[in-house]
């Protein structure tokens, strides 16, 4: 009867670890409250890590445990916020939206590439090459790094060789913001068009011989701030127009002067 | 039912059924694999004794040992055409297992197979060839086989060593030797 | 967030799109341990493809009757009783291949393709697709490892399942048949895969 004896000993084998892990199940548990895997599955699951927590599972938690506000969630719309509000017992407000915004104009028609790169399509890779995939050391290369890391395909290589992204897709995520390795990408609220879309030091003299969409310094669109009365808004350091975002004022008659068109609005692109 | 009692009735049920499961199918596959083995271990034997019918299962002390005939077990006219022995060397990168037949006065060799093996392929591995192993064929019993490297005196009981492979070859020579110096105190008595 | 897609594609998806070798990179040691020949290659491919399916659909039958606390060990006894079968098979009908194939036959029961798709695809969907996708990814691996053993027995021994091909002038580079030239033979043919991938 050795079929019945395999059966036997098998089973018994089974109920022996079955016991064995119904012990250690208790001993090991951890009491759970229901509510985080509540609002776990009204998340929406992407673990893109724009609320600030590593997964929607943490972000969860930490609204359970740790009181996390709830509309950090920048991918939820009003339905989820509201779903969320309704398992805590409260009420949730959302947010500005706020969106990833490229901070350099240099694709291949304005900016200078002295060699042709053939190597690892990594931005931060690529700079180890030294000048060879672009001449500005503070520009964008345009080899996608943004590309890769955004969950939800909102940012794109457009033709020329620039990111851009898309306004609808965006989330506000920062996973793009994370992957550029030379910090070129910023979250700003959407409302805010106008941005100073360079980050070069470089002096004005040599501007032409590195690219011709760059911020020299010049000070036009500052003179025009102060001239409205908004002498806060804009001021230059090292050869570079910084704005200031935390009483963002600009406005686009500011833009007029600029003799490259760094300083621009979004959807609408002067060409010099 | 709460959770502990269906995680044991799951596991329990699933083993229980696997193990019936695979009970029922080594019943209907166990024959062919017997039959398999049997054939295998005769296949060799009619390759270390070629004119082999019928063998004598004579194993003992972990020695597995067959006195072989020409003719089937219950003809009297069979003659005995000598031993097939078992034998275990340790190799180079595991066990070698050899099946090597010697005359029945046990005084030489007559040939040896490799059964199984894992030596280096293109090195170790010539220990299947018939270069190798024709050297061995009708050596004598009565000393230890030795190895050398280079040119050989088979008078003086010597084989060549594999160029490249002389842990192999010492391998088998010495499984041989202390194979059949075991096996010959087995099967004639210790004072012979 | 991902779309519905046909069930063709859950069978499609284990030859290219995600193939187990050079994509998930699971089951990497037979692939470098049994293709030292075309025929073994084929044999572990098709052995491995039965338990897949076995287990895959098994598995996506009662996943709803099994607690989360228990699914490894009961995944991994419904594995192993598969295994076992296949080897008792392979034993009975096969036996040069088993005993060519030796200890990786039972290794199945670890080989990472069979856990992982039922952990990533069939603990979570339909006995049709689960069976579709251990379908395609078992004939996948099984056409990769028969490639990558063709390759390293044409160039290592000159032979081709067995047939001498290239024997009367072409010397065998030994090192094709040893695990070095598995390492060699498993990285160009990912690198290939990998690049034409990228062109895509």
């Amino acid at each position: 009867m050795s079929i019945l004896y395999s059966a036997l000993l098998m089973g018994g084998t089974g109920l022996l670890f079955s016991i064995f892990l119904v012990i250690a199940n208790k001993t090991f548990h951890v009491e759970i409250d229901p509510r985080i895997s509540q609002i776990e599955e009204t998340l929406p699951g992407v673990n893109c890590g724009g609320c600030g927590y590593a997964s929607c599972a943490s972000y969860a938690e930490a609204i359970v445990k740790k009181g996390a506000k709830l509309n950090q969630c920048v991918v939820a719309d009003k339905d989820t916020l509201d779903a969320l509000g309704t398992i805590m017992g409260t009420k949730v407000v959302k947010g500005e939206k706020r969106i990833a915004v490229v901070m350099c104009r240099g694709d291949r028609e304005s900016a200078k590439f002295p060699g042709i790169y053939r190597g690892i399509k990594d931005c931060a890779a690529a700079i180890y090459s030294g000048d060879v995939a672009k001449r500005c050391k503070y520009g964008c290369i345009g080899l996608g790094s943004c590309v890769s890391s955004c969950p939800f395909d909102a940012i794109k290589i457009s033709a020329h060789g620039i990111p851009v992204v898309s306004l609808d897709k965006c989330t506000g995520c920062g996973n793009c913001v994370e992957a550029c390795p030379r910090g070129l990408i910023e979250l700003h609220p959407v409302s805010q068009k106008i941005h100073v879309y360079c980050k070069s030091h470089d002096p004005g003299a040599i501007y032409k011989t590195v690219c011709t969409n760059a911020c020299i310094g010049c000070g036009l669109c500052v003179k025009a701030a102060e001239a409205d009365g908004k002498s806060d808004a804009l001021k230059t350091a090292d050869n570079l127009v910084i704005v200031n975002y935390d009483n963002y004022q600009l406005k686009p008659e500011y833009i007029e002067k600029c003799p490259t068109g760094a300083i621009n609005i979004e959807q609408n692109i002067i060409i010099k | 039912m709460n959770i502990s009692t269906r995680m044991i009735v799951s596991l329990t049920v699933v083993t229980v059924l696997a193990g019936l499961a695979l009970a029922f199918c080594y019943e209907i596959f166990k024959d062919k694999i017997d039959q398999n083995a049997v054939k295998a271990l005769n296949d060799s034997i009619n390759e270390v004794i070629p004119g082999a019918v019928s063998k004598e299962d004579i194993s003992k002390d972990d020695m597995v040992m067959y006195k072989v005939y020409d003719k089937p077990l219950s003809d009297d006219t069979k003659n005995f055409l000598g031993y097939a022995i078992v034998v275990n060397a340790g190799g180079y990168q595991g066990t070698i297992k050899l099946i090597v037949s010697v005359t029945p006065d046990f005084s030489k060799i007559i040939t040896f197979r490799v059964l199984e093996h894992s030596e280096t392929p293109g090195l170790g591995a010539y220990i299947t060839s018939t270069g190798f192993i024709s050297q061995f064929e009708s050596l004598s019993l009565n000393q230890p086989i030795k190895v050398k490297k280079g040119v050989a005196n088979k008078d003086a009981n010597e084989i060549s060593a594999i160029s490249g492979a002389t842990i192999s070859s010492k391998a088998v020579t010495n499984g041989l030797n202390e194979g059949l110096a075991k096996a010959k105190i087995l099967i004639l008595g210790s004072n012979q | 967030m991902s779309s519905k897609k046909p069930a063709i594609y859950h069978f499609l998806k284990g030859f290219w799109e995600e193939n187990p070798v050079f994509v998930q990179i699971l089951g990497t040691c037979p692939t470098l341990a049994v293709t030292a020949t075309a025929v073994n290659g084929i044999g572990m491919g098709l052995a491995t493809t039965f338990v897949l399916i076995l287990s895959c659909v098994v598995v996506s039958i009662i996943k709803n009757l099994i607690p989360n606390e228990v699914r490894i060990g009961v995944y991994t006894v419904i594995i192993a009783a598969f295994v076992t079968l296949a080897d008792l098979f392979l034993k009975a009908y096969f036996p040069d291949l088993s005993k060519s194939l030796g200890p990786f036959v039972p290794l199945i029961v670890v080989n990472c393709i069979i856990f992982g798709r039922i952990e990533a695809f069939s603990a979570k969907n339909n006995a049709w697709l689960s069976f579709l996708d251990a379908l395609g990814n078992g004939l996948g691996f099984t056409i990769t490892l028969i490639i990558m053993g063709s390759i390293r027995e044409l160039l290592g021994k000159g032979t081709w399942f067995g047939i001498p091909v290239l024997l009367s002038f072409y010397k065998p580079m030994l090192v094709m048949i040893l695990p070095t030239g598995a390492f060699f033979t498993y990285g160009t043919l990912m690198a290939i895969s990998n690049a034409l991938k990228q062109k895509s």
